[in-house]
């Protein structure tokens, strides 16, 4: 009783910082990870910079990954939320902090040139890091390809990172992200080459694959840097944010994903 | 050696080497990623609660039982619970990664001949509820607008934690903000002479948090917002219709000095 009473004591002292008892007998089955998502950005600045902007500003990832030497460095635990993301969409889900890990490269972004913009390489060392890093990541928490995303697909309007250099079709071989079917690429170009879908048929797509787009019928400014993501990230060749055969092709092979067949299961 | 071999044997065997991630430097910037509490009632007795929350589609981090007043933590706070569902708060939907839900053993309401009747807390069990609530915003540093029901998350489609919850305590223990009862006496006289329009009601929810049209008609989905918003601050009635106390209670919740918690 008197060591009861003492423990009580202890409890009034430390000023409820243990709180209430808690039954921790039983464990709900339906349960994951809060991160649902991986975000992918270049720093658009070098290694020092970005990581003093990374761990001592408003901004922060969990992730920093360097190109000369190739390192990752860990800022952010998992488990915690970091400012990457800023205002963001994505099917229906927003403000994705919370629901993300955002990995921040080292790299460049653009610079104008008289010749126009140009963009940055990222080392094929860094890209192997990085790949690696994905693996994990996605591994530890079940985060799904279709959840692997750049910056630009969840803020379109406001970013371009991690821009047009960055070898998605890699993440791809390595069924880290989605991609379009080659074959099915193919086989669905003559129908949109006979007849190229309007400006509606562009937004309901982009807006089914994930983005959030104007569905107002009408090539605006933001269904302009909305194709442009898409096209930076599946096309890097050309990403005009002007609809073509080839962006409608893929945005419906992507959208429409053929079930596997039965060999297949 | 012995630890090299051990790391080469992994790799070989898990088929992929594990990145090596290097921890020297560590952001400022970050902080919990539950960012909101959710407060619901389960509908349920005990027994058929924890079944549902254990065994089902659904979950949530904690269960508070009602006699005796356990709490049960069924999902670890840093894991994401199922509780929220199709949800939206200030810009933010989606709220089940983002959050803390806590269920509460609670019948909910029933419908009877003389119209729906609700079930009341027993004592016991908010005082239970009130504690780790203090414990769950202390360790995340969850702001007090945050702490909402799942009625303030998914109008229309919830009702939980219902009108019987009793949200004023919460504010008296000075976990959530409350409107001040002499500025609403002040600005409900003034409402009583010209109520405002849908369109301003609409805007102060919209401003409040809510997720609600802004057509200036009194819908539906207008209706059940409003009836949410008064069913936390106005329990005694909840018809969803506006009213010069509404009006009052929003205008002095939605102006800024009022949305510090005391």
């Amino acid at each position: 009783m008197i060591r009861r009473c003492l423990c009580v004591l202890f409890v009034g002292l430390a000023g409820c910082a243990s709180g209430p008892p808690i039954d921790t007998s039983y464990t709900a089955k339906g349960q994951d990870s809060r991160a649902r998502f991986l975000i992918i950005h270049y720093t658009a600045g070098g290694f020092q910079g970005s990581l003093k902007w990374l761990t001592e500003g408003p901004v922060s990832s969990h992730y920093l990954v360097n190109d000369n030497p190739v390192a990752i460095y860990g800022l952010v635990d998992d488990s915690r939320r970091a400012y990457h993301a800023g205002i963001s969409y994505w099917k229906g889900n927003t403000q994705l902090n919370a629901s993300s890990i955002g990995i921040e490269i080292v790299n460049l972004g653009s610079k104008k040139s008289p010749d126009g913009t140009q963009w940055f390489d990222f080392p094929s060392a860094q890209i192997d890091a990085l790949i690696a890093l994905v693996k994990k990541i996605v591994k530890e928490h079940g985060i799904t390809p279709d959840r692997v995303l750049a910056h630009s697909d969840i803020a379109p309007q406001r970013k371009p990172d991690p821009g047009p250099r960055f070898p998605w079709k890699r993440l791809a071989d390595e069924r880290l992200v989605q991609w379009p079917d080659a074959d099915q690429v193919a086989l669905r170009r003559p129908t949109f080459e006979a007849q190229l879908p309007d400006v509606e048929w562009f937004q309901r797509n982009l807006s089914k694959h994930g983005f959030l787009v104007p569905l107002n019928g009408e090539l605006d400014k933001e269904t302009r840097n909305v194709l442009a993501a898409f096209q930076m990230k599946y096309r890097p060749g050309n990403f005009d944010g002007m609809p073509d055969t080839e962006t409608a092709t893929l945005l419906d092979v992507l959208n429409s994903p053929v079930a596997p067949s039965t060999n297949d299961k | 050696m012995k630890k090299f071999l051990c790391v080469m044997l992994l790799g070989l065997l898990s088929g992929c080497a594990t990145p090596y991630i290097d921890r020297t430097y560590n952001s400022v910037s970050q902080d919990s990623r539950a960012q909101f509490l959710i407060l619901h009632y389960t509908a349920e007795d005990f027994p058929t609660s924890l079944k549902l929350l254990t065994e089902g589609q659904v979950s949530s981090h904690y269960l508070v039982n009602d006699n005796p007043p356990t709490i049960y933590r069924l999902v670890d706070e840093s894991r994401r619970a199922y509780h929220a569902g199709i949800s939206y708060w200030k810009g933010a939907a989606q709220l089940n990664a983002a959050s803390i839900g806590i269920e509460i053993v609670n019948l909910g309401f029933r419908d009877t001949p003389d119209g729906r009747v609700w079930f009341d807390y027993p004592q016991a069990q908010i005082d239970q509820v009130i504690a780790l609530v203090k414990k769950i915003v202390k360790e995340h540093d969850i702001k007090p607008e945050r702490i909402l029901g799942h009625s303030d998350i998914a109008p229309g489609r919830k009702t939980d934690p219902g009108p019987r919850f009793p949200w004023k305590q919460l504010a008296d223990a000075g976990l959530m903000p409350w409107p001040d009862a002499d500025k609403v006496a002040l600005k409900q006289a003034g409402f009583e002479q010209q109520l405002p329009d849908v369109a301003w009601f609409q805007k102060k929810l919209d401003q409040h948090g809510y997720a609600v049209p802004r057509n200036g008609e009194l819908d539906k989905r207008t209706q059940d917002t409003i009836s949410a918003f008064q069913m936390k601050y106005r329990n005694a009635r909840f018809d969803g219709l506006p009213d010069a106390e509404t009006a009052a209670l929003l205008e002095v919740l939605t102006a800024p000095a009022e949305m510090k918690a005391k």
